[in-house]
């Protein structure tokens, strides 16, 4: 089991996003322009780390939200927003709702999203919250 | 730049995707599914946006509060507290670490209602049930009544939860957009003093007028270096001067905020994020900031305070439901402040040493006054004056700053006016009022004495009364003048002559108490540090004539 918290206790094995690691993300690396916005996010090991430790201490919830949020790391934030949009009340048909789950599964291999999705549109269709 | 309040959801969005805010609390959830369309989310897109979030590293709190459906026209005929119980369900099933809760910006409604203010603690109470961190509301101006807005911040700040306010806004209720906070920086005084009373740390620290001022400049210079190496628009050195001591936006220069808005959007539209403005920081001499911008994003990779209830500590070391759990099992256990954070919370700028209280009424023991032996019964008409055992000794003035020799001489010269003479008798047995007076009685051929400790306090006793009883009391020393002090051994003579006899009318002060008991204690102190048991009482020669 992981060791938390990680930042004090996996400071070695810790990386970025990007796969650079948390020992090379220094005040200097950020000086020389050597660093972007990629080499300050979260990676998915990461958070599936700590979707482990939520879980064992009881958060199951928290530990689903961590475990989907894992899937989305390699999402660009333009995909991302539209998705929220597409989630909002009367934005999406069911079919559009689908393929989106599909295209999440098969391109980001993000099961644990489209499983979410495809209830979303189960919800909404029951509830009439499809775009009209 | 760290904080975000208020703003569209996927603004909030980007604005985290860009580094600029590491935590985001404004994701709002409703107890009925028409309210929760009519603010055009649904729980799977709250929960979605939750995801999206924590994949960038940043911590959310979900919001809720009772009344929201009601104030929505959507409550479907459902208690407040009811709808709110939903609310909190959905952000747990959301995955949620926590939620601001307590009515929130809702907060005057249950505020009108019977048994309105019990729902909102009552809601507070569900969510940490459900494991959720809590952010007990108390922000939005829950009333104008200053005691309902205490007794209601009452209902956190004693039982204590994760925070008891979402945030304490400093802002002046005119500048704040929420309509004004509950509490806010005019009330930054009273609140350490709350803290200190009641040992509840509510995440104040009290700081000197120099402290403030030093942080909010550099504060200042570090925006104003930020913006000149982005090429945002220019802030003045008029305008850091203002904003060091300005209480709002009244206080500041005008400012054309068109070019200022206009450069935000080009921001937000451009590529650039958290790691320009740490760059400009480290170019400017402001390196300490860039470092702990740094550290946010160095979290961020390390996700440890997207567990429940997540705080940094002043060395960036993450407190949080995981390793720093709720451990409350009933009185005795749980959080409470002390060590270092208890004294940093009783530090208040206003507290006084105790020796300034003590200090003035010290001086050289009287001069004038000389001890001659044990102090024997005497005969006839007199009246015995008994002193305290620091009187004009350890100390020399009274609480109401009136010297020893000049009260002597009053009560002496009251006595003297009456026609008879007073003896003097030092107690050194007891520093009680009421003793000190009963041993002049006692002492006294007339059976009539007058007791005075230093601090002023003086009795008129008869010697067939009960040690506690009395002929007149004056408890309020820093009332009593010199004419009192003369009033007071004229009607000691008049008891002791047998003569009918008014009771010295004497000023009462309500505030008396309040402001000089710590004072009063010291005082007694020091007459107590005098009291030797084992010596009988003294008699006393004071080198005066009665001016008559």
């Amino acid at each position: 089991m992981s060791e938390y918290p990680l930042r004090d206790n996996e400071t070695e094995r810790l990386a970025a996003h990007s796969g650079r690691l948390l020992a090379e993300i220094t005040p200097k690396a950020i000086a020389g322009g050597e660093l972007t916005g990629d080499d300050l996010r979260t990676h998915a090991d990461t958070l599936r780390q700590q979707a482990a430790i939520a879980r064992d201490h009881g958060y199951r919830q928290l530990a689903e939200n961590l475990r989907r949020a894992a899937e989305l790391t390699d999402l660009p934030n333009d995909e991302l927003l539209k998705i929220y949009e597409l989630l909002r009340p009367e934005r999406a048909s069911y079919d559009e709702l689908v393929r989106l789950a599909d295209y999440l599964e098969n391109t980001y291999n993000a099961v644990e999203n489209a499983a979410f999705i495809k209830s979303a549109a189960q919800v909404y269709r029951e509830r009439k919250l499809l775009r009209r | 730049m760290l904080t975000q309040c208020s703003v569209e959801e996927a603004l909030g969005l980007r604005l985290a995707m860009k580094g600029l805010t590491s935590y985001a609390e404004t994701l709002s959830v409703y107890g009925t599914e028409k309210t929760f369309v009519d603010g055009d989310d649904s729980p799977w897109s709250k929960a979605f946006l939750a995801s999206a979030y924590a994949s960038r590293g940043v911590k959310i709190r979900f919001t809720s509060g009772t009344g929201s459906e009601a104030l929505m026209g959507r409550a479907e005929g459902k208690s407040m507290l009811y709808l709110e119980a939903r609310c909190l369900l959905v952000v747990k099933g959301a995955g949620s670490q926590g939620v601001q809760n307590g009515s929130i910006s809702c907060i005057a409604l249950p505020e009108a209602l019977p048994g309105g203010v019990r729902a909102v603690l009552a809601e507070n109470l569900l969510a940490s049930m459900l494991g959720l961190e809590v952010a007990a509301g108390n922000d939005a101006l829950a009333s104008h009544s200053s005691i309902r807005k205490t007794a209601k911040l009452m209902l956190q700040f004693i039982p204590g939860a994760d925070f008891i306010f979402s945030g304490y806004s400093a802002i002046p209720k005119r500048d704040n957009l929420f309509g004004g906070g509950n509490f806010d920086a005019e009330d930054f005084d009273d609140y350490n003093v709350l803290q200190r009373d009641m040992q509840v740390d509510g995440g104040v620290r009290p700081i000197t007028e120099d402290e403030a001022l030093a942080i909010r400049r550099r504060g200042a210079r570090a925006i104003q270096a930020v913006y000149r190496e982005l090429g945002l628009p220019a802030i003045t050195d008029a305008e850091i001067d203002a904003a060091v001591v300005a209480h709002g936006s009244d206080d500041m220069p005008p400012r054309d905020i068109v070019p200022d808005l206009e450069a935000a959007d080009a921001f937000m539209a451009s590529d650039a994020d958290f790691i320009a403005v740490i760059r400009a920081l480290q170019k400017t001499g402001f390196p300490d900031v860039a470092d702990n911008i740094l550290e946010m994003g160095r979290q961020r990779i390390a996700a440890d305070y997207l567990q429940p209830s997540a705080i940094f500590d002043a060395d960036f070391k993450v407190q949080s439901a995981i390793n720093d759990a709720n451990d409350y099992t009933g009185p005795g256990s749980g959080y409470r402040p002390a060590g270092q954070r208890w004294r940093e919370m009783q530090a208040i700028p206003q507290a006084k040493s105790p020796a300034g209280f003590v200090d003035p009424h010290i001086g050289e023991p009287l001069s004038r006054l000389a001890e001659i032996g044990p102090a024997a019964k005497g005969k006839g008409r007199e009246v015995v004056l008994a002193l305290g055992p620091a009187f004009g000794d350890a100390l020399a003035t009274t609480i109401g700053g009136l010297g020893h020799e000049e009260v002597l001489e009053a009560i002496l010269t009251g006595v003297a006016s009456e026609g008879i003479v007073a003896r003097i008798v030092r107690v050194y047995h007891s520093s009680d009022c009421a003793a000190i007076g009963y041993v002049g009685a006692r002492l006294s051929g007339s059976g009539i004495g007058i007791g005075l400790q230093s601090r002023g306090t003086a009795v008129i006793h008869q010697k067939d009364l009960a040690p506690l009883n009395n002929l007149e009391l004056f408890p309020q020393s820093p009332s009593l003048t010199l004419a009192t002090y003369e009033e007071i051994g004229r009607n000691a003579a008049r008891y002791a002559l047998g003569l009918a006899t008014v009771p010295v009318a004497v000023e009462i002060d309500n505030g008396a108490r309040l402001r000089l008991i710590v004072k009063t204690a010291l005082l007694h102190r020091r007459e107590t540090d005098a009291v030797r048991p084992e010596r009988p009482p003294q008699e006393l020669r004071f080198d005066w004539e009665p001016d008559l």
